[in-house]
């Protein structure tokens, strides 16, 4: 059975998740935070704006992404290991590269900007399009297009899915504490990621390729 | 000097009859629990859930929403059932709310 996407965002839209009274999203085994996409937009951008001119462009960058790499792990980490996605994903999952369409398919059903898998080599480069990306869509809202990718969350998050997948093993539930981390983030021929277009920058959509460093 | 426990470390680990309760360190006021049933969870659950909150998803997976106590969420072939309490309660009745749901389980098991 080949990842369907579609019966993916059906469940995950049966479920109803939402904020409750603490401020929390409680789903796929994790407290998600509730807040507005431009709230998290709005301290990355403020982050990235202060450092320009600085010199330090770069070095904001890599710790926007660096929150990405962190997030993917967490999250999509903590996703691949729920009751949900045993549920709804891993029925439907054949082989390894499964995982990441999977993944991709609880993307889409949390309305994160809605990702397709353009290219997918197992072990090599992964290739993700994204239409209405939060972030750059908060950016073109409100600041001028410029020449910087700023899509830094999604980023993070496209390297974070193939070293989960093919530097560490997801799929073998490891505990997702520091020491792995590092691990699957540190190690000799990690995978990173590239944004090569981004609205922000002006172009159509937003694409981002994880190769290994 | 102890270490503090980081979120996802083991607390405890529970025999209840024929399941497996996982109990882990989610936040300085919450544990969360994972129930774990060999067997399928019965159909016979959902409905006695369903006096207890509000009830979302499929017979496969499926929401509990029980208001001020926790959020169970069933995953019903694979016999696993997560349980996040709310902040509102301390830990000992977050314990004793997840074993009054293991002896649930048990019961609707032969239903």
């Amino acid at each position: 059975m080949a990842i369907d996407e579609s019966s993916i965002v059906d469940a995950v839209a049966g479920l109803g998740i939402a904020g409750n009274e603490e401020g929390l999203i409680p789903a796929f085994g994790l407290y998600l935070t509730k807040h507005s996409a431009d709230y998290y937009n709005r301290i990355s951008f403020a982050t990235a704006r202060e450092l320009e001119g600085s010199g330090l462009e770069d070095d904001a960058e890599q710790l926007l992404v660096e929150a990405g790499h962190v997030c993917a792990f967490n999250t999509f980490g903590g996703i691949m290991q729920s009751a949900e996605w045993e549920a709804v994903v891993k029925p439907m999952i054949e082989t390894r590269e499964d995982w990441i369409r999977g993944m991709v398919g609880v993307v889409n059903a949390f309305g994160w900007g809605k990702w397709k898998i353009e290219s997918l080599t197992a072990n090599s480069e992964l290739t993700i399009s994204i239409d209405e990306a939060y972030e750059c869509s908060g950016w073109v809202r409100d600041y001028p297009l410029g020449a910087r990718a700023r899509c830094y969350l999604a980023t993070g998050g496209v390297a974070g899915l193939m070293n989960l997948l093919y530097v560490g093993d997801i799929t073998d539930r490891p505990k997702l504490d520091e020491s792995y981390y590092r691990e699957l983030f540190r190690a000799e021929g990690h995978f990173t990621a590239t944004e090569t277009k981004c609205r922000a920058r002006g172009d159509a959509g937003c694409v981002i390729t994880a190769r290994r460093a | 000097m102890t270490q503090a426990r980081k979120y996802g470390d083991l607390v405890d680990q529970l025999e209840v009859g024929p399941l497996t309760i996982v109990v882990r360190h989610s936040c300085v006021r919450r544990d969360l629990y994972e129930i774990l049933s060999k067997q399928p969870v019965s159909p016979a659950l959902k409905e006695r859930l369903l006096g207890r909150g509000t009830v979302r998803g499929s017979d496969a997976l499926y929401v509990v929403e029980v208001p001020g106590v926790h959020q169970i969420t069933v995953a019903t072939a694979a016999g696993r059932i997560v349980v996040m309490p709310r902040i509102e309660t301390e830990r000992p009745a977050q314990r004793a709310a997840v074993l009054a749901l293991a002896e649930l389980i048990i019961a609707t098991k032969s239903d």
